[in-house]
């Protein structure tokens, strides 16, 4: 199933399957492929993140960071895999928690990546539900990353305006993780007037969380399985 | 034994052959005056006994069907509750036999708790004997016992090394809360003789406690498990704490606020009649000793099971993204028994996964949770709230959210669950529908599948990071749920490894090994339930 796209297309067209092993963008100097079998397989764990120490652990991946980036950017890829990409890239570097220059380094990248996914979505004019699942994935670990940046919350500010109320949750869900302090009046206003009561709920727990001394407790990749 | 019956106050006139004529309620002076399907009881054909409550108190049944007065008064020796008389108990005494059996002497009725009855200690039961929580009598053969019940061997958990047959039912489970004691630190778990499995689940208040065992003895006293060291405290590598989880006979995982010990986890450790002692203890964040109490409950699985169960309850689903996916209609309580998508699709493949190792699977119940909208997108840190839910003891309650947080995570599985315990943290599985927006139905039936199989028990047949990819588990465990046959073999084809299948369409495989741990499961239903 995962990556089933995937493995038909390497019986079919060896050369898009080595095309969509190759490294992608950023990663330049490797010859390695970056989804490898074992790679592929920790980024299709059904019931947990992969964990970053086995991630590291993967020659292929021996720089986690810009790689799964890579692969979250990477259309080709299965949609599954680019989603848990995206979601355990974050946990390779807090800029709160691990201030050194390799990691701000690191934070910025992912930071690009994933803002690139959130406008890559934006922009689409037809946009499937698979692109929305992926969106929310990058939303979700854009909060995670709990270094916030002025485009971060401009940008989940203007979610908390998507019709779907899936994502609306998960922007939400996102400020409050990312202690975004300069989202709390919008949040405070959305409390009267959001239609749903997953999102108002959402939006109680942000606010909540924004004004009590940010003690959301960031989210990061299980350590194992 | 007092047991409700139709016929407490007859007696027994057992001389001559059955063969009469008379029916049931006719006049008799002894079994030859009643048809050969009746007895002759005060004075009237009455119907055979099959079971000794069926005579009443103070009656035992033979293996003809004819009841027998007791004649056990006090401070007779008895084996079973059979032989006392009406208005006595067949109540153990604090010696054993040179079978290691406790003896019996018939006492007194006092006011306490009927056979049956919850319990947490023999002075509570009437019959002075309380084991797996419930008062039960004593027996010798199955026919001493009531109808649907058995005559078990049971551990004593009062006198040491002794062992006590008494009636329990002969299917299912039972659960009970187990003592842990405030200084040991132990807690108790009762093994009868033949019982396929048992677990026990220790909670407590805090969720941000870290509790399970931290040793385990077997009723030989051999040491099945130790808690492997934290490699994530830095007490050791992350490969010392792999050697010494999979090192373990047992195996077992402390978690946050509740975690589940079942025995057996593998093939070659099996169930042993007896006592196991557990050594609990609860963790604070940093891995120092907590003073919380810990909370145990055991759960006992008398036979093997066939038939599961499952509850389906459904968030609040509406304008779900991945609608095209999930059906022409809104998923819920009302629309899935009917929703081909649903039935065909899902259901259908994941009862396919379980059937083909002879478990059936029946979709037992459909129910809406819409008073709860904080979790229709649930973040795996409040899956308890979710979990708590959970109403079914038998069976597994199956949630289905919106959508799962952190993004990726499919589907969740306390492994192994609670079973047999309904509205812990821990009482159900879940599944995250975003997951329509990319896979069918069919491929979340097999997340589902999958996640159904952690909660009974089963365990990933390839840890993540362990090994290379083609030989992924350790072979401690790898031997215990493959063949020779299934060595060797993609172990991505087995419904528990890790990752989602390569492809579509195949029904994931379950080797013989991991079907003897599934049978095991207390959310099974037995043939005879």
């Amino acid at each position: 199933m995962i990556a089933r796209g995937l493995a038909r297309l390497s019986l079919a067209a060896p050369a898009l399957w080595l095309a969509l092993s190759l490294p992608a963008r950023g990663d330049a100097g490797s010859a390695e492929p970056l989804l490898t079998p074992r790679v592929r397989n920790q980024l299709s764990a059904i019931d947990t993140l992969p964990s970053l120490n086995v991630l590291s652990d993967q020659s292929a991946l021996r720089n986690a960071a810009p790689s799964l980036s890579s692969i979250a950017s990477d259309s080709g890829n299965d949609v599954g895999v680019r989603i848990r990409a995206a979601r355990a890239m974050v946990g390779y570097c807090n800029a709160n928690t691990d201030p050194d220059d390799n990691c701000a380094s690191l934070t910025s990248q992912i930071h690009v990546a994933l803002l690139e996914i959130i406008t890559s979505y934006q922009s689409n004019p037809s946009p499937t539900p698979r692109d929305l699942v992926l969106m929310r994935a990058a939303v979700e670990s854009l909060g995670a990353a709990r270094a916030v940046l002025p485009d971060d919350v401009a940008t989940l500010l203007r979610l908390l305006d998507h019709p779907s109320r899936d994502v609306r949750a998960t922007a939400v869900r996102a400020l409050a993780t990312s202690c975004a302090q300069d989202a709390i009046d919008r949040v405070r206003a959305l409390q009267r007037t959001e239609p749903t009561a997953q999102v108002r709920g959402e939006l109680n727990l942000a606010a909540q969380a924004i004004t009590d001394n940010c003690t959301t407790p960031p989210i990061t990749p299980s350590k194992g399985n | 034994m007092l047991r409700s019956s139709l016929l407490l106050t007859l007696v027994v006139i057992a001389t001559g052959c059955p063969g009469g004529s008379g029916e049931i309620g006719a006049a008799c002076g002894n079994n030859g005056d009643c048809s050969s399907a009746l007895q002759c009881l005060a004075n009237r054909c009455q119907p055979r006994c099959t079971h000794a409550p069926d005579c009443g108190d103070g009656y035992a049944c033979d293996q003809d069907g004819l009841c027998h007065q007791a004649v056990g008064h006090d401070g007779d020796r008895c084996v079973s509750e059979t032989e006392c008389a009406a208005g006595f108990s067949c109540r153990p005494a604090d010696n054993a036999d040179e079978t290691s059996h406790l003896v019996g002497n018939c006492i007194k009725d006092h006011s306490a708790a009927l056979a049956g009855a919850r319990c947490a200690s023999n002075n509570e039961c009437r019959n002075g004997t309380c084991a797996l929580g419930r008062c039960v009598d004593l027996c010798l053969v199955d026919s001493d016992c009531a109808s649907g019940e058995k005559c078990w061997d049971l551990p004593s958990v009062t006198v040491s090394n002794a062992m006590l047959h008494g009636c329990l039912p002969e299917h299912g489970a039972v659960s009970f809360d187990v003592p842990v004691d405030p200084v040991l630190h132990q807690a108790v778990i009762p093994a009868p003789k033949g019982a396929a499995s048992v677990s026990l689940v220790m909670t407590v208040d805090d969720p941000s406690l870290t509790v399970g065992a931290t040793r385990i003895a077997a009723p030989d006293g051999t040491r099945i498990y130790n808690r492997p060291c934290a490699s994530a405290l830095q007490k050791c590598l992350p490969t010392e704490e792999n050697d010494e989880y999979f090192g373990n006979p047992q195996r077992h995982t402390p978690a946050l606020g509740q975690s589940v010990l079942s025995i057996p986890s593998g093939t070659t450790l099996p169930v042993n009649t007896g006592l196991y002692t557990v050594d609990v203890a609860a963790q604070m964040p940093d891995g120092s000793p907590s003073l919380a109490p810990v909370h145990a409950t055991a759960v006992v699985r008398l036979d093997e099971g066939t038939a599961l169960d499952l509850h389906f309850f459904f968030l609040d689903l509406a304008d779900h993204p991945c609608q095209d996916t999930i059906g022409p209609q809104k998923l819920n309580a009302s629309t899935a028994p009917y929703m081909a998508t649903f039935q065909d699709h899902f259901l259908s493949d994941l009862s396919a996964a379980f059937t083909r190792v002879q478990i059936s699977v029946n979709a037992a119940s459909y129910e809406d949770v819409l008073d709860h909208p904080s979790l229709d997108g649930l973040d795996l840190s409040r899956v308890g709230d979710l979990l708590k839910l959970g109403k079914y003891a038998t069976g597994i309650n199956v949630f289905f959210v919106r959508s799962l947080s952190p993004a990726g995570v499919q589907a969740y599985s306390p492994n192994p669950g609670p079973a047999g315990l309904a509205g812990t943290p821990g009482s159900g599985i879940v599944i995250g529908l975003d997951t329509l927006c990319y896979r069918s139905w069919q491929e979340v039936s097999h997340l589902a599948a999958h996640e159904i199989a952690r909660y009974m028990g089963l365990y990933h047949n390839a840890e993540i990071g362990y090994g290379p990819v083609d030989q992924p588990i350790h072979p401690t465990w790898r031997d215990q749920i493959m063949t020779d046959n299934d060595i060797g073999t993609d172990p991505a084809a087995n419904l528990m490894f890790y990752a989602e299948p390569l492809s579509s369409g195949q029904v994931p495989k379950i080797t013989d090994g991991q079907r003897s741990i599934l049978v095991r499961s207390a959310v099974l239903r037995s043939g005879g339930q």
